[in-house]
């Protein structure tokens, strides 16, 4: 059995290159390539940040000299600070209630990214796996809601919030954003992917489907679930126009308003404003590199259909054609590293396996 | 499939043993005995409430008390239906049962009544009869304290505050209370949301807090019968145990439960007085004061009476404010029924911090009114914000505006014209009319609505050419052009000095096009301002003019928002810039500084303000830019109070004092010969040589709806025009065409 399995083992595409000694040079110059297309393509998405940097630490002179022709001397010169002025950075700060404004913004940005989470996992679940009566026109409906702008949402929203007495409340900043068509529709690809027969064999052994979403859907769709969140608290971090509207204290203001203080019609205080907004981003950073791994996965396996179940087998209530086995008997790279306390379910994690466990099992028969 | 996991059947449980508990609790607290009640009915009401809270079923405050606090009591009372002049009552902690006719109908909500205590204590008149009181003095008794908590507010110091006010619904209590009486404004309370007035009582006409709004609608599992009853509204109707508000909530600083400087909000109804302590544990929040108590010991005791025969010199009493140790800074005295005017701006920092500053002021003057500035971003955030409160309902008291938002809020019949009260009996004079620019007052007056002024000015200033002298000298120009030919000739040999120099330099942006286009005598709506129109020969002349000079060499078109026709003119490289008149402060800003962060003195030079050239036979003149006030349609007292804040921002001190520090013109002659406008100008002849401008600044940008979509329409017609990938006149054929179905209904 594990002979037959380690058939399967996919092979890694260096080892492939290794094989064919002819290619390795091919593979060097077109390593480098591509290690070069990256490079270049990385310093292009991290200029703006440069800048923002090296501007929030020059004077406001020196903030908006740009070389008037294509000098590459003075280009280069615009992103080091000749003169650091750390001192923007406690003006900024003292320029508004930012500590106040972060706080608001943390806390409406969590909850918003827990509720949208909450909703999405529930909607994006049914809408994938449970079969009921238009169930693909209410997707439609869902989906056909993305493409009505924010902005012309934010009058009915206005007025429902002001009737339900919200203004100036952590409740107007919240609750509307707490459904997302997006994350629905991201969720539901994902889902779709998961195989039925996992909750089959779930579902024989007594799993409702609320707890399988909870012990299982909702685990193997970290990635996915990852990136909903951070899109949901990136979204709300970053609105601006919304918490203007519903709200007048400053007390209850985020840290957008914040930063739109260094801009008026007359004139923009860069050196300030970038100083500002370095502080600002820096929490959605830090949860970025937490979260970086689950995010891309998120990203890239959208949509793309997972070719395996993640199911060893329930003992005595093996589906049809399915066989019996125990966890000893599954070979090493299909080791299950989850088990229900006690049970004979095995899950084998996706990442670690790319082959069909499915017939490797019906194989095993 | 369907059946539910163990955690939602754990929970299911968890609800079920909850629901048990409650269920089973009340049945115990029937067998409360009645020892001590005056009569079966009092036991009865006192059962509906309070027998849950004393055998410990419900977590929720007393509504009368653990037990009677007094024995029966017959006191006087002239309406008695037995003619006995006396009726039954009997004391609680927190108020009086009283049975007013013994054979009435035992089953009315009203069989028992609970005392009108809180006006007798705050009035010091007790009542003995419907309309018969014998005069005592307001108890100086603390009503939400501890009781001996000296600086306390109590019940007189509410004597002086039971006048009516107006509905402030969707406002937040903020004023304060001390002992003596006095008021102030808590700014800090601004943001305590169970603060926010969500109902008004028209009978008495007084404001309840959304804190104490709950709490009298409080529902829970209450007594009826024998059995508890889930779900019902404690005190049916809500104002059966309470009344009706007779004060407006008040806050203040007092030591509860030993605690010094507690927050407590407190408002006084005509059967009890509620507090709020928003530091106290969830539930106990809001409470009912010991009424009862104070009553009966201010009536029967003698007590809260302030010894009046005892002047003694000896003992100094505790002299000074008494809340001197508690008050937070940002107060200042305000009269307890001000009307509140919210005033929505685009200003910030200094500008908001000064407009924040003189609204505390007029407050300060002008007691009866509390204008609260709101920053709500950027003009279009502003106007969005405003467009969503239409709809709701909810619109603020004054904004700042553009002229072209006039007709939609028009249309929404949100917008007030200040006509009545210009020229009513509070407006301005002759006198005041005069004063104002003619060109700031005229284009707030509406032709289209029957020449009314649906705005007045706010923050005016204009397009203007601002000349660096020096380099105008150096080239052999004595001063600003008046043609568009010498502006070029000048232009040209400025961009020969090098190749850092240019003659002008701009940013591709409408508002300034626009004012060359009225400089070439050219125009951009039809006569009737109904349509576009801007494919004429002054806008051809004026467009061709720039395309010109930046492929000629000697002017110099700058990225949008880069500012960086200011910089390099603030670092004398260019002669001709067009910016607004509020450019000064930022020019300043751009001279290049050392390494010490500070401008060499000596770098100083000569640049002023004029008027751009005019094509001949052009009146001279310039686009006024800036921000209007309006008004919006509210009640009554509060557009009149908006009214009085408008009159006094527009007054010649005021002016001056706005002026010098946004860099806005002054919007009255006189204040230019007040301080401190005039030090300004008598220390920097390059900020007075905005002066020079400002009588020509008489052209408005188009007021039609569309414009602000239309600024874009043009802007491109520039970029395409200029690039050269378009000719002057097709460039400018499609954008009015654009333009114009923009405009069509």
């Amino acid at each position: 059995m594990a002979v037959e399995a380690s058939t399967r083992v996919p092979v890694s595409s260096d080892a492939l290159e290794a094989r064919s000694t002819g290619s390795k040079r091919r593979f060097q110059v077109s390593g480098l390539l591509t290690h070069l297309a990256l490079i270049i393509g990385s310093i292009f998405a991290l200029l703006p940040f440069v800048w923002m940097v090296a501007t929030s630490l020059k004077t406001s002179d020196q903030a908006t000299n740009f070389p008037k022709n294509a000098d590459l001397g003075a280009t280069l010169r615009m992103f080091v600070p000749t003169n650091p002025q750390w001192s923007n950075y406690k003006d900024a700060w003292q320029s508004a209630d930012f500590g106040r404004y972060f706080f608001n913004s943390i806390l409406v940005a969590s909850l918003c990214t827990v509720g949208v989470l909450i909703t999405s996992v529930l909607a994006a679940y049914a809408f994938a796996k449970l079969d009921f009566r238009g169930s693909g026109l209410i997707f439609g409906l869902v989906l056909a809601t993305m493409m009505i702008p924010h902005e012309a949402a934010y009058i009915p929203n206005f007025v429902i919030v002001r009737n339900l007495q919200w203004i100036d409340t952590y409740a107007a900043l919240v609750i509307p954003w707490i459904a997302s068509p997006f994350n629905i529709f991201l969720l539901r690809q994902f889902f779709r992917a998961l195989p039925e027969d996992i909750y089959e064999a779930a579902a024989l052994d007594g799993c409702s489907r609320l707890r399988f979403i909870w012990q299982f859907a909702v685990p193997l769709s970290k990635p996915a679930l990852i990136t909903a969140g951070l899109f949901s608290f990136i979204g709300s971090w970053n609105s601006l126009l919304w918490p203007l509207i519903v709200t007048s204290q400053d007390s209850m203001r985020t840290i957008q308003v914040g930063l739109s203080n260094f801009l008026n019609s007359e004139q923009n205080e860069f050196h300030l404003l970038m100083a500002a907004a370095t502080f600002t981003i820096l929490p959605i950073i830090v949860i970025y590199f937490f979260a970086q791994r689950q995010f891309v996965e998120g990203i890239a396996k959208t949509g793309v259909k997972l070719s395996s179940p993640y199911l060893i087998l329930a003992n005595h209530h093996a589906p049809l054609g399915w066989a019996i086995t125990a966890a000893s008997a599954v070979p090493t790279p299909y080791a299950p590293t989850r088990a229900t306390n006690g049970s004979t379910l095995y899950l084998v994690s996706p990442a670690k396996y790319a082959g069909p466990v499915c017939s490797l099992t019906r194989r095993i028969v | 499939m369907k059946k539910f996991g163990s955690i939602f059947m754990a929970a299911a449980m968890l609800v079920m043993v909850f629901a048990g508990l409650i269920q089973l609790r009340p049945a115990q607290a029937q067998t409360v005995t009645a020892n001590g009640f005056a009569d079966p009915a009092f036991q009865t009401t006192w059962n509906r409430t309070d027998s849950l809270v004393a055998s410990g079923a419900v977590k929720r405050s007393w509504y009368w008390g653990p037990t009677p606090s007094s024995g029966a009591l017959q006191e006087d009372y002239a309406e008695a239906k037995d003619g006995s002049g006396k009726r039954l009552v009997q004391y609680f902690d927190k108020s009086r049962m009283e049975l007013n006719d013994p054979k009435g109908d035992k089953n009315s909500k009203f069989y028992v009544t609970n005392g009108l205590l809180t006006q007798e204590l705050i009035s010091g008149r007790m009542q003995v009869g419907n309309d018969k009181f014998m005069d005592k003095q307001a108890a100086d008794i603390p009503l939400a304290s501890d009781s001996d908590d000296k600086a306390a507010p109590t019940y007189a110091s509410f004597k002086n505050l039971l006048g009516q006010v107006s509905d402030n619904t969707g406002d937040n209590a903020i004023t304060t209370i001390r002992k003596d009486g006095r008021t102030g404004i808590d700014a800090t309370k601004s943001s305590d949301a169970l603060g926010k007035y969500v109902h008004f009582d028209e009978t008495t006409r007084h404001n309840i807090p959304a804190a104490f709004w709950t709490f009298l609608n409080s529902k829970g599992p209450i007594v009826e019968n024998g059995a508890t009853k889930q779900d019902v509204q404690l005190s049916d109707p809500w104002n059966y145990a309470s009344g009706l508000p007779i004060s407006e909530p008040y806050w203040a600083k007092v030591r509860i439960a030993g605690q010094a400087n507690t927050d407590v909000l407190i408002q006084a109804f005509e059967r009890r007085v509620l507090t709020y302590v928003p530091s106290a544990p969830e539930g106990f929040k809001v409470q009912v004061g010991n009424i009862g108590q104070h009553y009966y010991d201010w009536r029967y005791k003698g007590q809260g009476v302030p010894p009046t025969a005892t002047p003694k010199a000896s003992t100094p009493t505790p002299a000074g404010p008494p809340a001197a140790t508690a008050t937070p800074a940002p107060t200042f005295t305000a009269a307890p029924n001000a009307t509140i005017v919210h005033f929505w701006h685009t200003q910030t920092r200094t500008n908001a911090a000064e407009l924040t500053a003189m609204a505390v002021d007029f407050n300060k003057s002008h007691p009866n009114i509390q204008v609260i500035p709101e920053y709500k971003g950027n003009y279009s955030q502003l106007l969005t914000a405003v467009q969503a409160a239409a709809v709701a309902n909810a619109l603020p008291e004054l904004t700042v505006g553009y002229e072209n938002w006039i007709p939609s809020l028009y249309d929404a019949d949100a917008v007030v014209p200040f006509d009545s009260y210009l020229n009513g009996a509070d407006g301005f004079s002759q006198a005041d009319l005069t004063d104002i620019y003619p060109n700031f007052i005229e284009t707030n007056k509406y032709a289209q609505y029957d020449n009314k002024f649906y705005s007045l000015p706010f923050t005016k200033s204009a397009l203007t050419m601002w000349y660096n002298e020096d380099l105008l000298k150096q080239v052999g120009a004595s001063g600003p052009p008046k043609t568009w030919e010498e502006f070029v000739s000048i232009s040209k040999k400025v961009a020969a000095l090098g190749e850092e120099y240019s003659g002008f330099e701009f940013e591709n942006e409408t508002s300034m096009y626009v004012a060359m286009i009225y400089a070439f005598g050219g125009t951009v709506t039809t006569a009737d301002n109904k349509k576009y129109n801007f494919n004429n020969a002054g806008a051809q002349k004026a467009l061709q003019l720039l395309v010109d000079g930046v492929r000629g060499g000697y002017f110099n078109q700058v990225e949008v928002n880069s500012f960086q026709d200011e910089i390099d003119f603030a670092n004398k490289k260019v002669a001709f810039l067009f910016r607004s008149s509020t450019a000064y402060s930022f020019i300043k800003s751009y001279y290049p500084k050392g390494a010490d962060g500070k401008v060499d003195p000596a770098y100083d030079f000569n640049w002023f303000a004029a008027v751009m050239p005019q094509a001949a036979g052009v009146q001279p003149g310039t686009t006024l830019y800036g921000g209007n006030i309006i008004m919006y349609k509210t009640t009554e007292a509060k557009q009149a109070a908006s009214w009085q804040f408008v009159k006094w921002f527009l007054e010649g001190q005021q002016s001056a004092r706005w002026a010098s520090v946004s860099g806005y013109f002054p919007v009255r002659k006189s204040a230019t010969t007040l301080d401190p406008l005039k030090s300004v100008y008598d220390k920097d002849a390059k900020a007075k040589s905005n002066l020079n401008v400002l009588p020509f600044a008489t052209r408005s940008e188009p007021k039609l709806g569309s414009y602000q979509q239309v600024r874009d329409i043009i802007s491109n017609a520039m970029t395409v025009a200029i690039k050269g990938t378009r000719s002057v006149t097709d460039a400018l054929r499609d954008a009015e065409s654009q333009a114009n179905k923009l405009q069509t209904p």
